[in-house]
């Protein structure tokens, strides 16, 4: 496929993370190169222990690497000052987790406008209006004040994508985002990545399901650390949220 | 089987953790053993009735208690009979009072000896269920006017004075100057009522009145053991109204009992006739409360070793559910740790309870050794009851502790924990009952600390406070004349024989070339206190206790330059003063400020005054002096006014003060051969310095505040170990949510912050309540003690700032800690 045109959001170039025990060498991810294009909808998938999920931590840069390089829209996010990383994650990156990782002490409200708060440059009225539109995305406005033990698997992981995209992140980090939800609420998370993407969202997902991997644009194959296959599917299914 | 399978289970993972089941024993240890030692100090001194070798409870039947004086007062034994004959609740009671007495002429030593003694009816020891070891107890006939005088020894004297010669009974001693037969010798340990070593019947005619009086000389109390079954309120309702009944048929002059303040006769545990229990009971109280918040203390911090012990292993208990064990058998296992750490910490506490009761015992011997006036129920002992407070406890605790981290393991979603791995993430139960811990440590910690910081200041105030006198190089002791050769003349004879001794030792003494100076105090500045009220001439209030309070002392002619205080204005007392038929008296600079800002107390008149009319002579100011204190400075009865009069114009028993150079001992060796040299029936009695004399009431509250210094250690060391431990458990168990924050795009510092934040608010709710408990308390203990404001400032202030300081390091240490992980590895914790 032609990317050219594209603007580069992720870039890894020899890309590697070695695990180190008293005793012992674990190599994660092996000289992995990846680029990832703006409004990329990616899945990323492999056996258990492959080393998916390692690869979403660094490119979410919540763990650094042992060795190559990381540029994230552009600034060089390999080995870079904690707090700098923070940053890059609150602007550039949304988060959304398998086991949702939705604060239980906060309402649906104040969960989305969390990483809003982490920003100096948002007034309390544009993060109320902000976490009103992604809610609204997400179709969970009716359940703002309620707390995440009162809602649905699925609906708490609505939830989690609405605070995923309500800073407007380049990029979407989601791992196994279906992973602990019923058919129909994985569908339903599913149409709701697809929905986002379509309307520009870049999206890089960790999945088992061949059936949601076959539904992203792009799938790439990991096994024993290394990328063995990177390929497009050129016809990813069309829904509208 | 499976127990023993358990047993080894637990054993392998305490051993796996030794600093953890260390700190977990030590903690248990060291909180068990001082509430069990607590337990036995104040039962065996305030709290448990007094049975002897009765079954049923000693009561004492007495007046009231001057809260000014911090004095029990005697009663009309007039009254005391009426109920003795009326009760049907006592089996049996009888009349004494206590006092001093002189032995002399002794063989086995030169000079004669002060013993504690006990004058009563004929029955006492009956009462107290006790029969002399050697001859006989008393008889009636004993008391009958005009009989053989007799007494009883206790066995320490026996022992001490006359080697437990077997042939003791028959022989003859001089007992304040007069001879008494001995007709037997108690048995060894019993000085009942509290610290008699002699005992001698009262004559009927002082226990059988026919009529009521005030004279102080005259009364009596009263002690009788209740009847099988009855409980002392019963006793009290029926005192009160065999009381009412009799009051109703008192002359005028004695209507005033009726509504005495507080009742003119109380009925109350007989432990409580000791004076310093009763004044110092809300401290006992307050002790008593603050052991029991340390064990809650103790219980919270290994409840919350062992929970965060759970959260550590709680995929491992996951895996046993998942297995199949039932919940009966994964509430045993969860428990096993607990018996295993409570049980290894009870038998530490119960040796640290030993060498505690065996340390107190030795400070207890260290107090009373000059004066001999230590209660026999004051020799403290490990007895049955401490067996079962501590077993008591330690099922308390092992079920407290063992709980919480069952009732973790069984109410965590084990399929989430299995499924995701997650352990970090806080449920809204788990996270309220987590704050809840860390509230309630924050509040029972500074409650202790503030208590005991209070408390410790306070007495170290009072051991350094300046109380107007010089103490160096001076000894003080006591004179006891024997009444038979010193009588104690009305004051119409002012030059009575007593003084007349007294300023003849003077004299000798003040010839010694090491004798600066000798004067006589009834109780010297630093000792002493108690006040009454006392009026003005011209400024009379309508009842008597609305006028002012002054305490009143006497002292010699030239007393105040041997204690290095001054007249400040008017004159010192002088010859002029002894044939006036005035009654002179000086006062102390604060009073005269304070009663006379006018600067016109000279020449003003005064008397003491008290309820039913009664009333001293009018006393004339003639001089100021500097200013004293009489009392320790922390406790409450303590007198900033004081007015003395002169020794001269009285026969009263003194104390002596003598200003020296040169060694202790040789001026004590002076003091000693100047009053042999005179009379060896004249006794000296607790001769020493004039600082161990300052300290002396205060070593029981020292007594008391070295508890109260170890409470403050043990409970800063739990607050210290169970802030911190409670603070990281509770971070740690929050790691998922860190993380997820972290993920979000929270930096470090905003962690930090949040989680100050977060801890600020924990420590702002734990002080409230703390503070509110502190407040309560430290309000009971200002009944009995003085606390100055230091001692505000630094367990109102100091403390919370300790605390907070403790709080921030708590919860910084494990903020920086977990923020030193990468977010990913909090987010895939296990």
């Amino acid at each position: 496929m032609d990317n050219s045109h594209k603007k580069i959001l992720v870039e890894l170039t020899e890309f590697t993370k070695t695990y180190f025990s008293k005793d012992l060498e674990t190599r994660a991810l092996n000289n992995i190169n990846l680029k990832i294009y703006e409004g990329d909808f990616l899945s990323i998938t492999g056996p258990s222990g492959c080393g998916k999920s390692t690869l979403l931590s660094l490119l979410g840069l919540l763990d650094t690497s042992t060795s190559g390089m990381y540029l994230l829209t552009g600034h060089n996010a390999s080995h870079i000052h904690s707090n700098e990383r923070a940053r890059l994650r609150n602007k550039e990156i949304g988060f959304v987790f398998q086991s949702f990782n939705l604060i239980s002490d906060l309402t649906v409200a104040e969960n989305i406008e969390l990483p809003l708060t982490y920003r100096d440059d948002l007034s309390k009225h544009v993060r109320e209006e902000m976490v009103r539109m992604s809610l609204e995305k997400v179709d969970m406005a009716h359940r703002a004040s309620h707390f995440p033990a009162q809602l649905s698997g699925g609906q708490q992981q609505r939830v989690a994508v609405a605070r995923a995209i309500a800073g407007k992140p380049s990029i979407i980090l989601a791992d196994e985002p279906t992973g602990n939800l019923d058919s129909k609420n994985a569908e339903s998370v599913m149409r709701l990545l697809e929905a986002l993407n379509k309307a520009g969202t870049t999206i890089c997902m960790v999945t088992h399901d061949p059936a949601s991997a076959a539904r992203t644009q792009r799938v790439i194959k990991i096994f024993d650390g290394e990328i063995i296959s990177d390929k497009y599917n050129f016809t990813p299914t069309s829904v509208a949220v | 089987m499976t127990i023993w399978i358990d047993i080894k289970y637990m054993l392998r993972q305490l051993t796996n953790k030794p600093m953890f089941t260390l700190i977990s024993v030590l903690v248990v240890a060291f909180g068990l053993g001082l509430t069990v030692y607590t337990y036995t100090l104040l039962t065996q001194i305030v709290f448990k009735p007094l049975t002897l070798q009765g079954t049923t409870p000693l009561v004492a039947i007495e007046g009231e208690f001057r809260e000014k004086h911090g004095r029990g007062q005697r009663a009309d034994p007039y009254h005391l009979n009426h109920i003795s004959a009326e009760s049907k609740l006592i089996e049996r009671m009888s009349l004494y009072r206590t006092g001093s007495t002189i032995l002399s002429d002794l063989d086995n030593m030169t000079g004669s000896k002060k013993l504690h003694a006990s004058y009563s009816q004929w029955n006492l020891f009956e009462v107290a269920g006790v029969q002399p070891q050697l001859g006989r107890g008393f008889s009636p006939a004993d008391q009958e006017v005009g009989a053989d005088p007799v007494v009883v020894i206790s066995h320490a004297v026996w022992a001490k004075y006359f080697g437990q010669n077997p042939d003791i009974l028959g022989t003859s001693i001089r007992v304040n100057g007069t001879p008494k037969q001995i007709i037997g010798v108690m048995p060894a340990g019993f000085s009942f009522p509290a610290v008699a070593q002699i005992w001698a019947p009262l004559v009927i005619t002082q226990i059988q009145t026919s009529a009521p009086s005030d004279a102080y000389s005259a009364s009596l109390n009263g002690v009788a053991r209740l009847k099988n079954g009855v409980s002392l309120s019963q006793l009290l309702s029926e005192v009160d109204s065999l009381l009412a009944e009799h009051f109703q048929l008192l002359p005028q002059e004695f209507a005033w009992r009726t509504s005495s303040p507080g009742g003119y006769i109380r009925v109350f545990p007989f432990k409580y006739t000791d004076d310093s229990i009763t004044q110092k009971s809300s401290i006992f109280v307050a002790l008593f409360l603050v052991v029991v918040l340390i064990l809650l203390l103790t219980c919270i911090n290994v409840g919350n070793l062992l929970l965060a012990r759970v959260n550590e292993r709680i995929k491992e208990v996951a895996i046993r559910i998942a297995l199949g064990i039932s919940k009966e058998r994964l509430v045993i296992q969860m428990l096993w740790e607990s018996v295993f750490i409570c049980g290894v910490g009870g038998v530490l506490a119960w040796i640290l309870v030993a060498i505690g009761v065996q340390v107190t015992n030795e400070v207890l011997n260290g107090i009373f050794a000059l004066s001999e006036a230590r209660p026999f129920w004051w020799h403290i002992k490990l007895e049955s009851d401490a067996v079962v407070v501590l077993v008591v406890t330690l099922i308390f605790m092992v079920i407290a502790t063992g709980l919480l981290p069952a009732w973790r393991a069984l109410t965590g979603d084990m399929n989430a924990i299995l499924r995701d791995g997650t352990r970090g993430a806080l449920g809204k139960i788990n996270g309220r009952i987590n704050k809840s811990i860390v509230i309630t440590e924050i509040a029972l910690s500074s409650v202790v600390l503030m208590i005991a910081s209070i408390l410790l200041y306070t007495s170290f105030n009072a051991q350094n406070a300046d109380y107007g006198v010089d103490t160096n190089n001076r000894i003080t002791a006591q004179i006891l004349l024997p009444t038979s050769v010193y009588p104690t003349n009305p004051r119409t004879n002012p030059r009575t024989k007593r003084n007349d001794f007294y300023y003849q030792l003077k004299g000798n003494l003040e010839q010694s070339p090491n004798i600066h100076s000798v004067a006589y105090f009834t109780s010297l500045p630093g000792t002493g206190g108690g006040s009454s009220h006392f009026e003005i001439l011209g400024k009379e209030a309508l009842v008597y206790n609305e006028n002012p309070l002054w305490n009143f002392e006497v002292v010699s002619r030239g007393a105040w330059e041997t204690v290095a205080m001054k007249i400040i204005a008017g004159r010192d007392f002088d010859e002029r003063d002894l044939d006036s038929g005035e009654s002179p008296v000086i006062i102390n600079d604060s009073m005269a400020r304070a009663l006379f800002p006018l600067g016109d107390a000279l020449g003003q008149r005064v008397r003491t005054v008290d309820e039913g009319d009664w009333h001293t002579e009018w006393r004339t100011i003639v001089g100021i002096v500097s200013d004293s204190v009489h009392g320790p400075t922390m406790q409450a009865t303590s007198a900033w006014h004081t007015g003395y009069g002169l020794m001269d114009l009285r026969s009263w028993t003194m104390e002596l003060v003598v200003h020296y150079s040169g060694s202790e001992a040789q001026a004590m060796a002076t003091l000693h051969k100047a009053v042999a040299d005179m009379d060896p029936e004249v006794t000296l009695d607790q001769v020493q310095s004039y600082e161990q004399l300052i300290a002396q009431p205060m070593r029981l509250i020292d007594a008391i505040n070295t508890i109260f210094l170890w409470c403050g250690l043990v409970a800063l060391v739990l607050a210290a170990t169970g802030i911190y431990a409670v603070s990281a458990n509770s971070i740690s168990l929050r790691s998922q949510e860190i993380a997820t924050r972290r993920a979000l795009g929270a930096s470090n510092g905003h962690v930090v912050r949040f989680l100050l934040k977060e801890a600020g608010l924990q420590l702002t709710a734990g002080l409230i309540v703390g503070m509110s408990i502190s407040i309560w308390l430290i309000y009971r203990i200002s009944q009995s003690m003085l606390i100055g404001g230091g001692g505000f400032a630094i367990g109102l202030v100091g403390v919370p700032i300790l605390i907070s300081v403790m709080v921030l390091i708590a919860t910084y240490i494990p903020s920086k800690k977990i923020t030193s992980y990468e977010p990913g590895e909090g987010l895939r914790q296990v």
